[in-house]
C-alpha cells in the first residue's frame, strides 16, 4: 500500500467488481473502505449462515474475508484497490489445493 | 480480613488454571464450597496456550502407572465433557477420534514400528495402536496428499482432542454455577496454618479454609514450601501457530504437530525447549515446525499463518504428575502436572474425594513425591 503523499491529487478514480456490481473507488484506499463507502455492509457469510462485514479495519478480526481474483480468505481491509480487480463475497471456507502457491500478504 | 460470607470455603484452590479448575469443579459438584485464588492473566499460563490434545498412546512408555492414569482419564472424558456441556452450554468439543502418527524416512518408521510393538508388550490388551503403510495412511487422510518422504506411520484410537479454551471457560462457568467463587489478580504470597485452618494472604486480603490445594503450575514450588512440601517444577517452552480457515482437510490430528479445528483453522505445533522463563516465539523454531508440517502434508504450503504464540509447560523433575498431601500440615495438597487437558476428567473425578478426606485412589498412589530421590514430602 503506498503512503498517501505518493498519491495523485485529486486521486485517480478506480473501478472494480464486487460480485456483479461495479464499485467506484479512489486510488490508495482499501477494498473494505471502498465497499463501505458504496453502502456495502455485508461482504461474506460464515458456514453457519451468519453474515459478516468489515469490522476492525486493521487486519486483525478477519471479519471482512473476501475472494479477490480467485483467491479466497483475503482481508478486504488491508488490500488496496486495483483497477478491474474482481472481488466476490465469500460464503464458504477456502479450498485447500496444492496449486495455490505461497501468497503475498 | 476481607473474608466475608461470599468468600467462605471448605477448600481453597491456589491456582486457577485448567488443573485447579478441574479439581474445583469436581469439589463443587460434590457439594463442597470452593474458592479459587488466581494470579494475573498475564502470568505464564499453559491453560491459555496449549494444543488441546488428549494423548494416551504415547504416555508412560517407561512408567506403566502413568499410562494407566492417562488411559483412565480418557475413559472418564466422554461423561465429563457431556456433563460440562449440559450444565454450562459450553461445548469443550471433546472427540476421542484417534490420532495419526507419521514417520519421515525409513529409519524413523522402523524405530516407530518397534516402539509401538514394545508399547503393546508392556501395556497389554488396552494398548491399541496399528502400524500403517503409506497407502493405508493416504486412505485415512482422504483427499489431502501425503508427503513423499513419509515412509509410514500408525493410528491409535486411544487418543483424541478438545478445544482447550472452551474447556477452560466451561470449567470456570460450571464452578460458579455450583456456587464456587473465583478471585483473579490475587497472587497468594503467603500461606499460614493455625488451628486447623489454612490462610492464604494476597493482594485482595486473606482467605481461610480447612483444606487448601496448591495447583499453581510454575508458581507451585514457592507455595508448596510454605506447607512443608518440597517440589521442583521447571518451565518447558512450546511454540505453536494457527492458520487461516480452510475447508476440512484431514480428519485426524497428527501427533504433536497438526490438528484442524471445526471452524477450519489448522494448528501447527509444538516445540519442546528448555529456555527458562521465556515465553517468546522465535522465527527459527516456527520455521522448522512449518517445514515439518509441509513435509507431511504439502498442501499446507499455501496456507497463511495468522498467529503464533508460545506457552510454558510446568514440568516436574521426572515429567510425571505430583499428587501429594502435606505430612506436616494435613489438609494441604500439592497437585501439578503438564498434561492438564488429558488428565482433566480424572482430576475432576478422582481428586475431590481424596482432598475431602477420603482414600487416595490407587491410580494416584504411584504419584506421590516419595518417588523422587531429592524430594522430601516433609
Amino acid at each position: 500500500m503506498r503512503p498517501p503523499h505518493d498519491l495523485h491529487e485529486p486521486p485517480l478514480r478506480i473501478s472494480f467488481k464486487f460480485d456483479d456490481e461495479a464499485i467506484e473507488a479512489c486510488e490508495g484506499e482499501t477494498v473494505a473502505t471502498a465497499l463501505l463507502a458504496s453502502g456495502v455492509m455485508i461482504t461474506g457469510m460464515r458456514t453457519s449462515g451468519r453474515t459478516r462485514g468489515p469490522y476492525c479495519l486493521i487486519g486483525v478480526c478477519h471479519e471482512c474475508l473476501v475472494e479477490i481474483d480467485g483467491l479466497a480468505n483475503q482481508r478486504a481491509c488491508i488490500t488496496t484497490v486495483r483497477q478491474h480487480m474482481k472481488v466476490r463475497r465469500q460464503t464458504g471456507l477456502r479450498r485447500l489445493t496444492e496449486e495455490d502457491g505461497p501468497r503475498e500478504p | 480480613m476481607t473474608n466475608g460470607n461470599q468468600h467462605e470455603a471448605d477448600v481453597l484452590i491456589v491456582g486457577g488454571g485448567v488443573v485447579g479448575a478441574s479439581i474445583a469443579y469436581g469439589l463443587a459438584a460434590e457439594g463442597a464450597r470452593v474458592g479459587i485464588l488466581d494470579a494475573e492473566d498475564s502470568d505464564f499460563s499453559a491453560s491459555r496456550g496449549n494444543f488441546g490434545m488428549i494423548s494416551i498412546s504415547n504416555k508412560g512408555f517407561n512408567n506403566l502407572a502413568y499410562f494407566r492414569l492417562s488411559y483412565a482419564s480418557s475413559r472418564l472424558w466422554p461423561e465429563f465433557a457431556s456433563t460440562l456441556r449440559e450444565q454450562t452450554g459450553i461445548d469443550p468439543a471433546f472427540d476421542l477420534k484417534g490420532k495419526i502418527y507419521l514417520s519421515v524416512g525409513d529409519a524413523e518408521f522402523a524405530a516407530h514400528t518397534e516402539k509401538v510393538a514394545e508399547y503393546a508388550r508392556r501395556v497389554g490388551a488396552d494398548y491399541r495402536h496399528d502400524i500403517l503403510n503409506q497407502a493405508d495412511l493416504q486412505h485415512m487422510l482422504g483427499k489431502v496428499r501425503l508427503g513423499e518422504r513419509v515412509a509410514g506411520g500408525s493410528f491409535s484410537p486411544l487418543d483424541g482432542l478438545a478445544e482447550p479454551l472452551r474447556l477452560y471457560s466451561g470449567l470456570l462457568n460450571a464452578i460458579q454455577r455450583h456456587g464456587g467463587w473465583i478471585l483473579r489478580d490475587h497472587r497468594v504470597d503467603r500461606i499460614e496454618h493455625q488451628g486447623g485452618m489454612f490462610t492464604a494472604h494476597g493482594q485482595w486480603g486473606s482467605f481461610s479454609a480447612p483444606r487448601l490445594v496448591i495447583a499453581a503450575g510454575l508458581g507451585t514450588p514457592d507455595l508448596a514450601s510454605q506447607v512443608g512440601i518440597s517440589v521442583k517444577v521447571r518451565p518447558q517452552r512450546g511454540q505453536m501457530m494457527v492458520t487461516e480457515r480452510v475447508e476440512q482437510s484431514f480428519p485426524y490430528p497428527i501427533s504433536g504437530l497438526l490438528r484442524q479445528n471445526p471452524e477450519g483453522t489448522i494448528m501447527i505445533g509444538v516445540s519442546t525447549e528448555e529456555v527458562g522463563y521465556d515465553d517468546r516465539t522465535t522465527v527459527s523454531v516456527l520455521k522448522s515446525l512449518a517445514r515439518k508440517a509441509v513435509e507431511r502434508l504439502p498442501a499446507l504450503r499455501s496456507v497463511q499463518i495468522n498467529r503464533c504464540w508460545a506457552a510454558l509447560r510446568p514440568r516436574t523433575e521426572d515429567g510425571y504428575p505430583v499428587y501429594q498431601e502435606s505430612r506436616e500440615y494435613p489438609g494441604a495438597f500439592v497437585i501439578t502436572c503438564h498434561s492438564g487437558i488429558t488428565l482433566a476428567a480424572l482430576h475432576e473425578r478422582l481428586l475431590p474425594k481424596w482432598i475431602l478426606g477420603g482414600r487416595k485412589d490407587a491410580l494416584l498412589e504411584p504419584f506421590g513425591l516419595g518417588r523422587l530421590q531429592n524430594a522430601s514430602a516433609a
